[in-house]
């Protein structure tokens, strides 16, 4: 059944195994209980930042950090494999010495479904308590044994914390599907101000036109009145006479200025027109 | 009004009309907030799997199984929702265009992440010999869009009976289970009720309360070994999947061990564990280094019991170990044997036990 090139490579993954079981060998030991720490923020369109703090002894650290070492990546290879392609965006791995944890975080867009209107997160094996407002936390113990036990047997106590946005609404638990579902406020366009105002602003500032437009030819047809100074006689206008010479029509503006051009015939007592040497009532000479 | 003031007031209100002129052009050329389709902007990329386990087809087609052939991401990278976002596949001739998924809405910024799940022809995925390229096709519509939209990518079908044993990549293989990674779709190529295989089975039992009673179960698992070895059935190496690329092996269907009176290691091991899920006899087939070896449980007791395959081949079994057993190489001397192989296994770490049953139940279910 074996070829060669198999069989290389199952003499190839003993000697690692072997490694691996030697390190484990430490790791098994006693089985301390390991805490994790999976907290999941979610934003308004459903897509997720997770930050999973898995905190072991300080023996059970060195054997994982001895493997990490000598295979980096060893830990991480399933969140980076044909499953996930395309999904997990920004992942990083790091060890933190000093708490004795390893701390994944990543992004995943779309982690949240709505295929009805309302968002679902999903693999949710019991209901989890709401322990502050758009905060729900579920606390479960399980036996895993993966690359973060380095295939031996430990119990995993895990918390897990969502937070969903600060717009949600109506969260609840749904038992037949494990799954934690919420409702956002209503799908809107994203083009800002002067769209979600559009028809406010048009009509405002159209009618602000308007009015402005208005004013204008107001003022513009207004005369300007010419200011005098008090006490000053004031002086006569001289008529407008249009280049040429010739007359200003009757339809010229009144003013001041042209009622001191007519004259009162000495004899009758009519107005004599501007310009008329004789009195066209009575005919007198004026 | 004074000439100045007059000036003043129309410069003013000219200045007042041009800007309130301007805001007013603005505002009425913004779009606004009611349901347009020519603003919506999708980023689709459809993801396909680079080949599919073909014996499997049953568990791609499954939504529970996580096993998608393709996804599609899709992110609104534009300001307008989309609305009613349809979207359906289609697997070549293996399927016909799926019902697909409705979204009530994308919103901007918004990622949705689409799998395809296809249920494929059983009559046309038998026919499937060889690794073959087959074209996916994903089309997807929105709300006030004339026409669907379609991309299309090329994966790969293995053959039938083409079984690759892990899904990782060399660089992430670590450990003796990576090499086996896909172990639980061994399940798929234990089928008990297959015609043949079913056949087969009743000829060994007969009489025999093999799901109740320890004894008659063993003795069905002997009976089996017998009804093999007097069939004809002789031990061969198998070729190698090598259009696979990767550690593969082609695996026979226990019909087709049968029919052909041949098989490996695994395809012993297969049809074995085969022949006694017929008659109702709990069986595993145990993967360990370079070879494969049936089990059963017994109904009362929960022994488990191994045995030697290989040695239905009594040429082969003595030939190859002369010295380990006698010139009848019976099913007894098999069992023990066995037991031998796999306690150094399970020592050594480097067993893997298939558990048909379980995996049935998870929805690896039998090919045929």
């Amino acid at each position: 059944m074996v070829g060669p090139k198999r069989l290389c490579l199952t003499v190839a993954a003993l000697v690692v195994l072997a490694m691996l079981l030697v390190a484990a060998a430490g790791f098994a030991a006693d089985k301390p209980t390991v805490t994790e720490k999976y907290e999941v923020t979610i934003n308004d369109v459903g897509d997720g930042h997770v930050t999973d703090t898995i905190t072991y002894s300080k023996d059970d650290y060195e054997a994982l950090k001895k493997v990490e070492a000598k295979k980096r990546g060893f830990l991480t290879r399933r969140y980076t494999n044909e499953d996930t392609t395309g999904e997990i965006v920004d992942f990083n791995t790091d060890m933190d010495d000093a708490t004795h944890s390893v701390v994944i975080t990543y992004d995943k867009p779309g982690l949240a479904y709505s295929t009805r209107g309302d968002f679902v997160l999903y693999e949710f094996s019991s209901k989890p308590k709401e322990d502050a407002p758009k905060k729900f936390t579920l606390e479960e113990t399980s036996t895993v044994n993966s690359e973060f036990t380095l295939f031996t047997d430990q119990i995993f106590k895990t918390t897990t914390e969502v937070t969903l946005p600060g717009s949600a609404s109506n969260a609840k638990y749904v038992a037949e599907d494990k799954a934690l579902q919420y409702q956002m406020p209503a799908a809107k366009t994203i083009y800002g101000f002067w769209s979600d105002q559009k028809i406010l602003l048009t009509v405002l500032f159209g009618l602000l036109a308007l009015v402005f437009a208005a004013l204008l030819v107001f003022v513009w047809t207004r005369k300007p009145v010419a200011l005098e100074a008090p006490g000053a006689p004031t002086p006569a206008a001289a008529p407008v006479v249009p280049s040429g010479g010739a007359e200003i029509s009757a339809e010229a503006p009144a003013g001041a200025a042209a009622e001191k051009e007519h004259k009162f015939c000495e004899h009758c007592g009519s107005r004599i027109q501007a310009g008329k040497s004789f009195c066209t009532n009575c005919g007198a000479k004026v | 009004m004074s000439k100045q003031l007059k000036s003043l007031l129309i410069v003013l209100l000219s200045a007042l009309v041009v800007v309130s002129g301007v805001l007013f052009a603005f505002a009425a050329s913004r779009p606004g907030t009611a349901y347009d389709p020519s603003k919506v902007k999708l980023d689709v990329k459809l993801i396909t799997r680079g080949e599919v386990l073909t014996a499997a087809y049953k568990v791609y087609g499954d939504n529970s199984q996580d096993m998608w052939v393709a996804k599609t991401i899709i992110k609104n990278t534009g300001k307008m929702p989309a609305k009613k976002f349809k979207i359906s596949y289609k697997m070549g001739d293996l399927t016909d265009w799926n019902s697909g998924e409705e979204y009530a809405e994308i919103r901007p910024r918004q990622t949705v992440r689409d799998y395809c799940w296809p249920p494929m022809d059983p009559q046309k995925v038998q026919a499937i010999s060889t690794k073959t390229p087959v074209e996916l096709t994903v089309k997807y519509n929105y709300q006030g869009l004339a026409e669907p939209e379609e991309q299309s990518e090329k994966l790969f079908l293995l053959g039938k009976n083409d079984f690759v044993f892990t899904s990782l990549k060399k660089e992430d293989i670590v450990t003796f289970a990576d090499n086996f990674d896909n172990y639980r779709f061994v399940a798929a190529f234990i089928t008990p009720n297959e015609e043949t295989t079913k056949s087969f089975a009743n000829t060994i039992a007969g009489g025999l309360i093999t799901r109740q009673v320890d004894g008659d179960a063993l003795a069905a698992f002997k009976n089996a070994f017998d009804a093999l070895r007097a069939h004809g059935v002789k031990y061969i190496m198998e070729p190698e999947g090598f259009w696979t690329g990767t550690a593969s092996q082609y695996i026979q269907y226990p019909k087709e061990t049968i029919d052909r009176k041949s098989g490996t290691c695994l395809d012993l091991a297969i049809t074995m564990s085969a022949l006694m899920e017929a008659v109702g006899v709990k069986s595993y087939v145990a993967l360990i280094p370079g070879h494969a070896i049936p089990l059963i449980e017994l109904p009362e007791s929960g022994d488990l019991y191994a045995i030697e395959s290989t040695w239905i081949d009594k040429d082969f079994a003595v030939s190859k170990y002369p010295d380990m057993v006698s010139g009848d190489v019976t099913a007894s001397e098999s069992i023990s044997a066995a037991k031998d192989e796999l306690d150094k296994a399970q020592k050594d770490g480097t067993m893997i036990l298939v558990n048909p049953e379980y995996w049935w139940k998870a929805g690896v279910m039998p090919s045929w």
